[in-house]
C-alpha cells in the first residue's frame, strides 16, 4: 500500500501535502472505527471544499489505499438501504431490489438518493492488521 | 465552462434517474467544485477525472474497436495514396491523395471520441468541417471530370 500511495505522491507531486493530510484523515476514520469517509466531512475537518477533498479520495483510490462506496437512502425517511461498491451495482436489481423496511416496500431509484462515500481498503484497515 | 460543469448542468431532472445516474451526476457535481479550486493541481486533477467519468462506459468498451479501425483505416489511406500518386496524372492523383488524408483525419478524430480525448460537441464541430472538405474535393472532381476545368488527363501521364 506504502509503495503505492508514494506513487500516487510522485505523480502528483503538487498535492503531495494534501494527500499526506487525506491519508492522515482516513486512518483516524479508521482507527476511530468510521466506516465511511464521505467527501464534504473530509472537507470540512481538512479546510478543503467537498470537490477538493473527492479528487484528493480519488487519487487515494487509484493508490488503493480506500475504495468507493455508493450509500442509497431512502428518501421520505432518510433510512440507509444498502451500499454498492460500483456504479453498475447500483442499477443491478439482481443485488438491491430497492426494499425499504421502514417504509415496507421497494422503491424506485427516484424514491432513493445516493451518497458518495469512500472505505477504507481492506487489506489496510487497522483491525484487519491486529 | 469547464468540461464537468456542462455536462452536470445538462437538463436532467435528479429524481428522474436511475442510482447509477445519480452517483454519476454526483460525481460531476463534486468535479466541477473542484475545477473552481484555488489549487491549480487539484483543478488539473479535477478536469482529468471529469473527462474519464464523462466518457459512456460503452464508448471506453469501444476504444480497442476504434483503434484497429483507425489503424486500418490509415493503412488504407496509405495504400490508396501510394496508388494513387503511381497510377494516375497529378490531379486525379491530388483528388484522392487529400480524401485519403480526409479519411487520416476522420480516423484520427474518431480514435480522440472513443477514447475520450475529445467531446462529442467538439467531434460533431471536427465533422461539420470534415464535410465542407470533402464537398470542396468532391466539386473540384466533378468540375474536371466534365471537363469544366482541364487539370491534365490521364493521356498526360501517358
Amino acid at each position: 500500500m506504502s509503495d503505492k500511495f508514494e506513487y500516487a505522491k510522485r505523480q502528483y507531486p503538487d498535492m503531495a501535502d494534501l494527500l499526506d493530510r487525506m491519508q492522515s484523515y482516513v486512518r483516524r476514520q479508521d482507527g476511530a472505527g468510521e466506516p465511511y469517509i464521505i467527501p464534504s466531512l473530509a472537507g470540512a475537518v481538512l479546510s478543503l471544499t467537498d470537490g477538493e477533498a473527492y479528487v484528493l479520495l480519488e487519487i487515494l483510490t487509484s493508490a488503493g489505499v480506500v475504495e468507493r462506496a455508493f450509500n442509497v437512502y431512502c428518501r421520505a425517511t432518510d433510512r440507509y438501504l444498502t451500499t454498492a461498491r460500483s456504479i453498475e451495482e447500483l442499477d443491478d436489481p439482481r443485488l438491491f431490489d430497492g426494499f425499504c423496511d421502514e417504509c415496507g416496500r421497494k422503491h424506485d431509484a427516484r424514491e432513493m438518493r445516493v451518497e458518495l462515500a469512500f472505505t477504507v481498503a481492506k487489506e489496510n484497515r487497522l483491525s484487519e492488521a491486529a | 465552462m469547464a468540461f464537468s460543469d456542462q455536462t452536470a448542468k445538462r437538463e436532467h431532472n435528479k429524481h428522474e434517474l436511475s442510482l447509477g445516474e445519480q452517483a454519476l451526476q454526483a460525481q460531476l457535481s463534486l468535479l466541477a467544485v473542484a475545477e473552481r479550486s484555488d489549487k491549480p493541481a487539484v483543478q488539473i486533477a479535477a478536469i482529468a477525472m471529469a473527462k474519464k467519468v464523462s466518457t459512456p462506459h460503452s464508448s471506453r468498451i469501444g476504444t480497442p474497436v476504434a483503434t484497429i479501425l483507425g489503424l486500418l483505416m490509415i493503412v488504407g489511406a496509405g495504400f490508396v495514396i501510394d496508388h494513387a500518386v503511381k497510377s494516375y496524372s497529378w490531379f486525379p492523383a491530388m483528388v484522392v491523395t487529400t480524401s485519403a488524408f480526409g479519411l487520416l483525419l476522420i480516423a484520427i478524430g474518431l480514435l480522440a471520441l472513443f477514447s475520450g480525448h475529445i467531446p462529442a460537441d467538439k467531434f460533431m464541430k471536427f465533422a461539420a468541417w470534415g464535410k465542407g472538405y470533402f464537398s470542396t474535393v468532391a466539386s473540384a472532381w466533378r468540375q474536371w471530370r466534365s471537363g469544366e476545368i482541364d487539370y491534365g488527363n490521364e493521356e498526360d501521364q501517358a
